[in-house]
């Protein structure tokens, strides 16, 4: 009777995902938005400074109100808040991008190698990934931004990931391991396939909605990772992210001298930011982890 | 009692079936003293305890393997593929050893020895069309010359189970019925003409009358193809309907086998009499008198 | 299950006005009638319209009789059960019909369908119980089986708390199990014991029907031959009317009094077993009864003398 009643309703499934999660659908919505801000910097960049850089230091008179020259007013260095906002969400995103792929990675590696062939592999990988999911991350952290001045954004992601990956090998071994036993993947082996083969064309493309989860998770903690760092005033120099802009409101004491959108603006963004991520993996587990999906016909 | 109705074209065809039959290619399969053990210390399980049978090539026969659930036969099934590594013991094909075989060896194999499963849902990877399933077995394990030939083939072998191509090919598993998605495994079957097919439960989840359909196939590539079959199951009648053998497992040990209609007829082991005695005869008249008393508790 | 059942019943919070307890045609019925359901419709709404599940079943059933209720699967037999114990979900909805039920405590007659809030809750166990299919999702994995019996009885009966110790060990005994399972938790047992529980809670308080819905299906089928002389047992001592639910024609053959056969939500045949058996006069019917091969040796008997001692696998 189940598979009768639940032919039609999975049959529109692949298509009808969006209208279905409206979880999902506001969570993509905005991360969209988010990346639209971030790529329209150049834009916003041209429009306000006419050609010049508007984030160079004393290219415009300090703390101005905002304005519609200046919709969101200038910093302690007169610089414009709006274009630097932009440009932060941009640098948020791309950390978050490199984490949350470099921890996607080596999360998807080793939760397969693990999870798939088991026995010895299986207990170090788990072992090494246990530990360092207790190790408490934000001292190493601030220890390891210690050490690193001047790096690029890249290696500031690659840095973040170090702590992310465990998360996402953790979500990806346990789907593996229930995978792993199904009959599907018995009827390959009897087919003649090969190990990667099987990990390839049977096990990871089930698994793509859990290596997302993965990957929004990774992303989302290395992003507020990096602004808990920046927020007291140990973030690397050189990557002016939303953290960074939150720091400098901080530490100038922006928000007495009236330029409140320096503060309150990249806290609103990153509000957004975590709700987005959030929103698409709570979106993407109710539609894939049936436990979650609230109607079965009877 | 009431004999199938194409018993006697079954037997007819038999004798055209010896005849037929490739010269030579007589490489039958041993289960040699297989235990299998899980878990460890107090806790572990004799899943399987000191089991041998042989499967002929030769002539063409259906096996059946009777037993309840936990009595070991599902895990026999899965030795017997290669598919567990059995804690003690052998199943050797051809005289060589299923884990131990080298790559042409384990080709061979593969191609002769192919499985029905229990679960007619589990068995299709949820994320491809059904075709896959025929086009990775054209693959690996057959020597068709081109695509033409193999679409031919494929479509051929869903007739031969009496599927239409058209309603099947190019659906995803969920669009079709239990007993649609158990006879592709059938087609598949019939596409590879393995000498050997291992069936663990192959219709515990179907109807009543697609069950009989399902047997039939089974019985209809034993004559005409010459495929013996081992068949796992826990119904007596499945049993009885398709003839050949049995050999009754209880905890892991087979304690009584022979030809079905003498072992049913006069069943020599008390267990064997038990599970002739419990299954319920559709008929009000024949109720059971006796009570029986199986010592449950605890 | 027991949490099922409550959540279900806690949902509906107002005490119906139109309940429609008073049956016009009432004074006319036949006093054997437990249950009487007339013109039941039952349709789920998917993506394309509705899907016709149960269409028009009228079923009378019996005081103290076993009505079995065969169909293969997709013939609307669970959903129906479903319908009647109040447990149907969502997407499905009764598109009409009713269901009078005429339990001893309210011998006047309450449409089942209808009803809600407290009488609904006060009804279920007490007058109308369940039997589910035997699986670990029906008990309550982290709870021994004493609570478990505990839970439902003093839900619905909370003045019988003090009889507790004496009823719990005699409702196992009266399924065949040792008292001592009480003690136990839910996957100690194996899987006739567990239903064997389910049946002792099935009866805890003395129900006037008893919906059974495939209780045997995932047991073996020795286990199962005990579970089904149990619910005979059942029958006989207790008086209580059971609806059996099976696709096992030969389960039917055994137990039932009277079977009625479903095809596509529809009722095509009702009658005395023996009837149903030996004159099917549906097509339909007689095709069900054919398909199943029968047993050349289905007259062995276990051997009187020795008694068989195999003991139920723990998986």
């Amino acid at each position: 009777m189940t598979t009768t009643l639940s032919a039609p309703k999975r049959t529109a499934g692949r298509l009808s995902l969006l209208r279905r999660s409206p979880k999902l659908t506001i969570g993509i919505l905005l991360i969209l938005l988010l990346v639209a801000i971030g790529l329209s910097a150049p834009l916003v960049a041209q429009a306000i400074g006419g050609g010049q850089d508007p984030t160079e230091t004393a290219a415009f008179p300090r703390w101005l109100k905002p304005s519609g020259a200046h919709p969101l007013g200038t910093d302690q260095y007169g610089r414009d808040i709006l274009v630097m906002v932009c440009r932060g969400v941009l640098v948020s995103l791309q950390i978050g991008a490199i984490a949350g792929l470099v921890s996607t990675v080596i999360g998807v590696i080793v939760a397969f190698v693990g999870g798939y062939l088991g026995g010895f592999v299986d207990t170090v990988l788990s072992f090494f990934t246990s530990i360092l999911l207790v190790v408490p991350t934000f001292p190493l952290l601030i220890t390891l931004s210690a050490y690193a001045k001047e790096v690029t954004l890249f290696e500031v992601g690659l840095m973040l990931s170090i702590f992310s990956w465990p998360f996402a090998a953790r979500t990806i071994r346990s789907q593996v391991l229930t995978l792993r036993t199904r009959a599907y993947v018995d009827l390959a082996k009897t087919t003649n396939s090969r190990d990667l083969e099987i990990i390839f064309k049977e096990l990871l493309p089930n698994l793509l909605p859990y290596v997302m989860v993965g990957f929004a998770t990774s992303a989302l903690g290395s992003i507020f990772g990096l602004i808990g760092l920046e927020v007291i005033g140990l973030g690397p120099a050189g990557v002016i992210d939303l953290g960074h802009l939150i720091f400098v409101a901080i530490s100038t004491g922006a928000l007495t001298l009236g330029a409140w959108p320096l503060f309150v603006v990249p806290i609103i963004l990153l509000t957004a930011l975590f709700a987005g991520l959030n929103l698409i993996n709570i979106g993407l587990e109710e539609v894939y982890n049936p436990r979650l999906r609230s109607v079965s016909g009877v | 009692m009431t004999e199938p109705a194409d018993a006697k074209a079954v037997r007819a065809a038999e004798t055209a079936v010896a005849a037929e039959a490739p010269d030579g290619a007589g490489a039958s399969i041993r289960a040699e003293h297989l235990v299998q053990r899980f878990g460890s210390g107090r806790g572990a399980v004799l899943a399987v305890d000191d089991v041998s049978f042989e499967l002929d090539r030769e002539p063409a026969r259906i096996v059946s393997l009777v037993g309840q659930s936990g009595s070991g036969k599902s895990t026999i099934a899965r030795q017997v593929l290669g598919l567990q590594r059995p804690t003690s013991g052998a199943v050797t094909y051809g005289g060589k050893d299923v884990l131990r075989l080298n790559r042409k060896q384990r080709s061979e194999f593969r191609r002769n020895v192919q499985p029905v499963f229990q679960d007619p849902y589990a068995i299709f990877n949820p994320f491809y069309r059904v075709d896959r399933v025929f086009w990775t077995a054209v693959r690996k394990l057959t020597d068709l010359p081109n695509k033409r030939a193999a679409d031919e083939a494929i479509r051929d072998s869903l007739r031969a189970v009496k599927l239409q191509p058209e309603s099947v090919l190019g659906r995803y598993p969920h669009q079709l019925s239990g007993g649609q998605r158990q006879r592709i495994m059938l087609a598949r079957i019939h596409l590879l003409r393995p000498q050997f097919v291992i069936a663990d439960e192959p219709t515990s989840m179907l109807d009543a009358q697609t069950r009989r359909g399902f047997l039939d196939i089974l019985q209809d590539f034993r004559v005409r193809y010459g495929i013996t079959t081992l068949f796992i199951t826990h119904d007596l009648s499945s049993v009885h309907y398709l003839g050949g053998d049995i050999m009754v497992i209880n905890k892991g040990r087979i304690v009584e086998q022979g030809a079905v209609a003498e072992v049913m007829a006069a069943p020599s082991h008390d267990y064997t009499r038990l599970l002739l005695a419990s299954v319920p005869a559709p008929d009000p008249d024949q109720r059971w008198t006796e009570r029986i008393d199986i010592g449950q508790i605890r | 299950m027991s949490d099922a059942l409550t959540t279900t019943a806690a949902a509906s919070v107002s005490d119906g006005v139109a309940t429609g307890t008073t049956d016009p045609a009432g004074a006319g019925r036949d006093l054997d009638v437990i249950l009487d359901i007339a013109d039941l419709s039952v349709a789920y709404a998917t993506g394309s319209g509705d899907l016709v599940a149960v269409k028009d079943v009228n079923l009378q059933v019996r005081r103290g009789e076993i009505l079995g209720i065969a169909g293969e699967s997709g013939s609307g037999k669970t959903t129906m059960a479903a319908t009647l114990l109040r447990l149907l979900k969502k997407p499905g909805r009764v598109s009409g019909g009713t269901a009078q039920f005429f339990p001893g405590s309210a011998p006047e007659g309450v449409d089942l369908l209808a009803i809600t809030g407290n009488r609904l809750r006060r009804l279920r166990w007490s007058s109308l119980s369940y039997l589910p299919q035997g699986s670990m999702n029906s008990l309550n994995p982290v709870a021994r089986i004493e609570r478990q019996f505990a839970d439902v009885i003093l839900e619905h009966a909370p003045k019988r708390k003090a009889e507790l110790p004496t009823l719990i060990p005699r409702l196992l005994q009266q399924v065949g199990l040792d008292p001592s399972v009480a003690r136990s938790y839910p996957h100690e047992l194996s899987g006739g014991m567990r239903q064997r529980v389910l049946m002792a809670i099935a009866i805890s308080l003395e129900p006037d029907l008893i919906v059974a819905d495939e209780p045997t299906t995932a047991l073996d089928v020795t286990v199962q031959r005990v579970i089904l002389q149990t619910l005979a047992d059942l029958s006989r001592d207790s008086g209580v009317t059971i609806i059996l639910i099976s696709h096992d024609m030969g389960v039917h053959a055994q137990l039932a009094d009277r079977v009625a056969v479903m095809l596509d939500g529809a009722v095509v045949e009702v009658g005395e077993v023996r009837q149903v058996f030996h004159q099917p006069q549906h097509e339909y019917t007689r095709r069900l009864i054919e398909s199943i091969p029968k047993l050349a040796g289905a007259a062995v008997g276990v051997n009187a003398g020795h008694p068989v001692a195999t003991g139920e696998d723990d998986r």
